[in-house]
């Protein structure tokens, strides 16, 4: 495990890729046989085999061609167990966000007052960039507009919606989940 | 029928008329707001909300089976790709100039 950690900081580091290229290849290989299985659910030879060529084949091209570029969206193991925590703080932010605009919606007066806010963060990893526009997005009440140089544009039906985007409650749990 | 089989068909018939009544309301927002961007959210948002709990509904009612892990792979992927569209979407509108109606622009007569 600690192994795994220590890989995952080398790999957003170093400039010289290559080296894990047998790593990504077999991750990639094995992230697509368990999809294989599950979409298939057989067991049966002919179709493991089928899944198991196609897999191979597929994960070479995606370490070869698709995943070139120096930063991987891998996570470590560690950060994968908390990764599972944040999906459930985000549902339940999303649940809570989506009665608040139901309410809105619904109201015959359609109380809203939407701004447009700006918001700076210091990101390393562009999987978590990716991350937090996503769970603004997903977040009922606030839409990520634009993205650059780590300044995000979020459209926010209200100003009471952009709440945990700006004291950086999601920022600091997203850089928990990818950056530590 | 015994007890725990209803028990989840009322778990899951809960969880799918909530889902209905958010899609009910993403499609009323849709109609309702007063702009692209504002539109966008409820678009958007009711694919997260609706048919999350719609999947979710499914997933209750079928029990835990290799399906179970299809409706799993189906929720991770409307999660993943409704907001990429819906940042796409406001994106282009707003490099292209769009600007969001804001309720000051219409109590100032412009609107």
């Amino acid at each position: 495990m600690s192994g795994e950690g220590q890989r995952g900081s080398e790999q957003s580091r170093s400039p010289v890729r290559g080296s894990d290229l047998p790593i990504r290849f077999a991750q990639s290989s094995t992230l697509l046989m368990v999809f294989w299985l599950v979409l298939t659910g057989s067991f049966k030879v002919s179709d493991v085999a089928m899944g198991a060529t196609l897999s191979l084949a597929l994960g070479w091209w995606s370490a070869t061609h698709l995943w070139t570029r120096e930063d991987a969206p891998v996570l470590t193991w560690r950060q994968s167990v908390r990764f599972v925590g944040y999906v459930g703080y985000l549902v339940r932010e999303i649940v809570l966000a989506a009665i608040g605009v139901a309410e809105k919606v619904l109201d015959p007066h359609m109380p809203i007052d939407p701004v447009v806010i700006s918001h700076r963060t210091g990101f390393t990893r562009d999987v978590s960039r990716v991350a937090l526009a996503n769970s603004i997005t997903l977040t009922p009440g606030t839409l990520t507009i634009d993205l650059e140089d780590d300044t995000y544009v979020i459209h926010c039906l209200n100003e009471e919606f952009s709440e945990g985007i700006v004291n950086g409650d999601f920022e600091r749990r997203i850089k928990r989940v990818f950056e530590e | 029928m015994t007890d725990t089989a209803v028990v989840t068909r009322a778990i899951s018939a809960v969880l799918a008329c909530t889902g209905a009544f958010f899609f009910l309301v993403g499609t009323i927002g849709i109609l309702r707001l007063p702009d692209f961007y504002s539109r966008t959210h409820a678009a958007t948002k009711c694919d997260t909300v609706g048919a999350g709990a719609v999947l979710l509904s499914l997933a209750v009612l079928h029990g835990l089976s290799v399906d179970t892990l299809k409706i799993v792979a189906i929720a991770t992927f409307v999660l993943l790709s409704s907001p990429t569209v819906g940042n796409a979407l406001a994106r282009a509108a707003y490099r292209t100039g769009l600007r969001p109606w804001t309720r000051q622009e219409r109590s100032g007569g412009e609107k």
